[in-house]
């Protein structure tokens, strides 16, 4: 940490950003029809939620979480009501949330007041514009002042009904010029020039530089505006700039910049009162500097297992810091998993947890570090297990929609009682079944952990014959089979949200799941009194000898170190999988239909191979051998006019794949891409561009097997950590204890007064109870000086940043009004 | 026949689930099963007016927190249980009440603040004042300490809930058969 950050390490710092976002519920909505809510990066539509039927108070409850693929200047939230007339959507209205105000909103439910939706208003991109005046002679000789209206290019403009063919026009004093249509593109190149009459000043000396606006340029402000082009009549407004001829700086001829474009000029928002839309949104932006400087941090980490006490390592002291303990548990286990380190972690917080507990009962219930960790651990490492165990059983509760509600007060008409126990009961034993089954399939490194678990609370209740399997079945039952079945797509096991009576049987099955897990001596049964009276009957049947034993070798197999791995997974693991639309792969190729070389496919992605079916039923069309994937690379929009396309390279062709928007194509191209990377086939050299009409796009080259132009992205095939980037990982971490330092420095002094006054009452209280006030002093003064360092890093990038930022180029665009501002 | 739905809600192991079997059916619950979600239905007495309590015992396991706001939209009062042997329970009602008035959009929301486990007096760590001046800090909401083994207090919560709904909507049948109408209420911002 020795050297300053210099201006080239400015392109090493990377600006990540992550948004989970809770979709709640709207209420007073004005009519009461069908409804869903979408998110929006800028204009893109990245997720949609379930429809709410005929309710002007929609509860939706869903969550979506990703990472920010590209840039961007607002999310927004749009309401949208299913018209049946229209047979489309319309919108009711929309939150529209700057992407610089999302830290205000962060991590806290709110309610926002819905705004109209026009397309005067609705305006996103920008345009880039030159302005200069000349002198230039007229017909008669004299001298005559030129305005010269320059127009670059536009960026990122609204799309139309899937449409955007722009053109711009320029108005100064009531005269309007236009450039040329560009078609099917959102980033529009123009540069057309057009020269307008400056009027005549009344100092008519020295023109050139004297040249005065103030009273009449002003009256008459240039505007310049982008259009749709439409087959029919005047173009559709997207967006417009307008400029005071005084405002700019011309002093030195020329200006030139980049600006964002605004609502039209009449345009006013209507103060209806559209409803409200109550939402959640955790935003995170880490600036993630370039892996040497995390060097120290990291030592100081992974070293925490072997702190003795483990109250005094560093882990346990960001855990103790920080009030929602997930927000530490998962980079810490990111970073950890990393690095292969993640048993001798969990087995270490789990002996101090346990040390802490009195009663068998209440082990590892409480919202500990420990609990998170292993909670986070088992969703990275066993998320291909649990779809694996529980894929088949939810497919069925989800396609046969057998009624299984017991509850006598909850029964529909015509509903009998016995037929729904039974339904349940089926699907209960057939859970029951598919878990106890998979024992041998569970992960080596979660049996470990399960392992550490299990002897940390037997060490602890040595006499308590029943918690060894209460501790591990607090976790693999209670935290993972249980509420994976409850919300299949919590888990990503499913995509589509279940409809009421399919949510009520998950309910059900899942409650029966935990208890089975949790039941496991058939001595305390006998007087066992069931919570739920209506549950009895079920627990009857199911809960016999031979299920507590099954689910005794269950724990105890996936607890166990010295386990045989006999049964790998052997079945193909369903990476991702959706619909996506794609090109024609060169069999029969249409050229100039282009349209039907594209179809909608349902693509499956599996650790074997990449497939494509016409629905999700129906059998695979074409089946790509993940050998056989040689590259994964984006295609340039240019070749097809068509965003978010992605090339699959295979020795013969390449796929051409279009996502949906630019949050899918980052998770296709990101697991693809890691798929690919492992592969020694790997091709070093591709085209960015397609071929196409007997030519690649990019580098001209006529023969379709003409080695690639470019070279691929990313380096050296990689370890099996695939997806975990430590930098950002500790970045998080590091951001973490800079939200605590005050905290932090008041431990450190605890620390350093208990270690003098052995002894003494505390003068103040201490964020953490102190164990070992030396041990916790050592590592809480190398964590401060560390993390005080780190900052100081940042915020010579900040400053290096700021300087090199120039206002009115396209990184920084002016002008800046289009979201709600609700300070 | 009035109905209330209650809601009980805490951190795992603080005892909800024997606090309202213990009201529902007069028995404690001795072996412990985490619970998902279960639900009760329990006829009382209140100021001479029969009502019907629905109430729903929740999961106090964070994986399940994914249909907190549900039953925060749906229920009318709210019983919030800590135990006074663990410090952290204790912290974690502060988050919970907040997210409660974020879904209810209001300050008022009949609740109850309840320091479970007064049994086990000698592993206390959350003293009694601290439960007093987090009730004080929740606008003056009922705080009591029960123990739903010893049978302390526990009827003492849903009756004071009820009594708290009652005063705050009074009985719907007594006036005219108007129906309710959402808050009407838009949200203020910042």
């Amino acid at each position: 940490m020795e050297e300053d950050l210099d201006e080239g390490d400015i392109s090493k710092v990377r600006i990540l950003e992550s948004l989970r976002i809770n979709i709640g519920e709207a209420k007073n909505l004005t009519s009461a029809k069908d409804c869903s809510c979408t998110v929006r990066l800028d204009q893109e539509e990245v997720y949609r939620t379930g429809v709410k039927e005929k309710t002007q108070c929609p509860f939706w409850a869903e969550e979506t979480t990703f990472d920010v693929p590209r840039e961007f200047r607002q999310l927004s939230f749009f309401i949208h009501e299913k018209d049946w007339m229209k047979r489309s959507d319309s919108v009711v209205g929309k939150v529209a949330l700057r992407r610089d105000d999302l830290h205000r909103y962060h991590g806290k439910d709110q309610w926002f007041p819905l705004q109209a939706v026009d397309t005067d208003s609705e305006v996103y991109g920008q345009v880039q514009v030159e302005v200069r005046t000349n002198e230039v002679l007229g017909g008669d000789g004299a001298s005559l002042n030129k305005l010269t209206v320059r127009v670059l290019e536009g960026n990122g403009l609204t799309i139309i009904h899937n449409q955007c063919d722009p053109y711009a026009t320029v108005t100064f004093r009531n005269e309007t010029k236009r450039t040329k249509v560009r078609r099917k593109t959102v980033d529009p190149r123009f540069d057309e020039s057009f020269q307008f009459e400056l009027p005549k000043t009344s100092s008519a000396a020295d023109t050139k530089t004297n040249y005065s606006f103030e009273d009449e340029a002003n009256k008459h402000d240039l505007k310049i505006a982008m259009w749709n082009s439409a087959s029919l009549g005047e173009g559709v407004f997207i967006g417009e700039v307008r400029l005071t001829l005084a405002a700019i700086n011309l002093s030195s001829g020329v200006h030139k910049a980049w600006y964002f474009l605004k609502p039209r000029e009449n345009s006013k928002q209507s103060r209806v009162e559209l409803g409200s839309l109550r939402v959640r949104i955790n935003y995170q932006q880490d600036h993630v500097l370039p892996s040497q400087y995390y060097g120290t941090l990291r030592d100081i980490l992974l070293r925490s297992p072997e702190i003795e006490p483990t109250s005094a390592s560093a882990v346990e002291i960001l855990g103790d810091l920080v009030k929602d303990k997930v927000d530490a548990a998962r980079p810490l286990m990111r970073l950890f998993y990393y690095h292969n380190a993640v048993v001798p972690l969990i087995k270490s917080l789990a002996h101090h947890e346990v040390s802490d507990t009195s009663d068998p009962n209440t082990i590892f219930r409480g919202n500990s570090l420990a609990s998170k960790c292993i909670d986070e651990f088992m969703r990275m490492e066993g998320l291909h297990y649990l779809y694996d165990t529980l894929r088949d059983l939810l497919e069925n509760i989800y396609d046969e929609r057998k009624p299984c509600e017991i509850d006598p007060s909850k029964l529909k008409d015509g509903d009998s009682l016995e037929t729904n126990l039974a339904n349940l009961r089926q699907y209960v034993e057939k859970a029951y079944q598919a878990i106890v089954d998979s024992a041998m399939g569970c992960p080596t490194a979660l049996c470990e952990c399960f392992y550490a678990i299990k002897e940390a609370a037997q060490k602890r209740f040595p006499e308590d014959p029943d918690v060894k399997y209460s501790a591990v079945s607090g976790f693999v039952f209670l935290r993972f089979f249980a509420p994976a079945i409850l919300s299949p797509t919590l888990f990503h096991l499913r995509t589509d949200n279940p409809d009421e009576q399919t949510s009520r049987t998950l309910k059900m099955v899942s409650k029966a799941i935990q208890t089975i897990g949790n039941h496991v001596n058939p001595d305390k049964l006998s007087n066992v009194n069931w919570k739920e009276e209506y549950m009895s009957p079920l627990y009857l049947h199911i809960l016999n000898e031979a299920h507590m034993d099954g689910i005794k070798k269950f724990l105890e197999v996936i607890s166990s170190t010295s386990q045989a791995q006999v049964k790998a997974i052997e079945a193909p693991i369903t990476l991702k999988e959706g619909v996506m639309i794609k090109r024609a792969q060169g069999r029969k190729k249409f050229l100039g239909f282009g349209l039907k070389n594209f179809k909608r496919r349902w693509f499956q992605l599996t650790n074997h191979e990449l497939t494509y079916s016409k629905t999700k039923e129906s059998k695979p069309l074409c089946v790509i051998s993940v050998n056989n994937i040689l590259a994964v690379e984006r295609l340039e929009e240019d070749s097809f006019q068509m965003q978010f396309m992605f090339q699959v390279v295979q020795p013969e062709r390449a796929l051409y794949i279009q996502a949906n928007n630019c949050v899918e194509e980052k998770e296709w191209l990101d697991i693809l891409f890691n798929i690919c990377k492992t592969n020694k086939n790997r091709l070093h050299y591709y085209h960015p561009a397609a071929f196409k009409n007997g030519h690649w796009i990019c580098c001209k080259a006529t023969a379709e097997t003409a080695q690639g132009c470019t070279q691929v992205t990313g380096g050296l095939p990689l370890s099996i950590c695939l997806d975990i980037d430590p930098d950002r990982e500790l970045e998080r971490i590091h951001c973490l204890f800079m939200a605590h330092l005050q905290k932090l420095h008041s431990l450190q002094d605890a620390c350093a007064t208990q270690a003098v006054y052995q002894g003494l009452p505390l003068p103040t209280q201490t964020p953490v109870s102190i164990e070992d006030p030396k041990t916790c002093f050592a590592t809480v003064s190398s964590m401060l000086s560390e993390i005080l360092a780190l900052e100081q890093k940042h915020n010579q990038f900040k400053k290096i940043r700021q300087r090199l930022t120039e206002y009115g180029s396209k990184q920084s665009p002016i002008g800046d009004h289009n979201c709600n501002s609700f300070h | 026949m009035r109905e209330y739905k209650l809601v009980v809600l805490g951190s795992g192991g603080v005892g909800k689930s024997a606090l309202t079997v213990q009201f529902v059916q007069g028995i404690f619950v001795e072996k412990y099963d985490p619970t998902i979600e279960d639900s009760y239905r329990k006829q009382v007495e209140e100021c001479g007016l029969s009502c019907m309590l629905e109430i729903l015992d929740t999961a106090g396991t964070e994986q399940f927190t994914a249909m907190r706001d549900l039953y925060m939209k749906n229920g009318q009062g709210f019983v919030l249980v800590y135990s006074i042997t663990a410090q952290s329970t204790f912290n974690d009602l502060l988050d919970l009440r907040e997210q409660i008035l974020r879904v209810k959009d209001t300050d008022n929301v009949p609740m109850v603040l309840v320091g479970n486990k007064c049994d086990l007096e000698d592993e206390r760590v959350v003293g009694k004042d601290q439960g007093v001046n987090l009730a004080r800090q929740f606008g003056n909401c009922t705080f009591l300490e029960t123990s739903a083994k010893a049978k302390i207090n526990v009827d003492e919560i849903f009756h004071d809930l009820v009594r708290q709904i009652n005063r705050q909507t009074p009985d719907p049948r007594k006036k005219t058969n108007k129906k309710k109408q959402g808050s009407g209420r838009s949200c203020v911002l910042l």
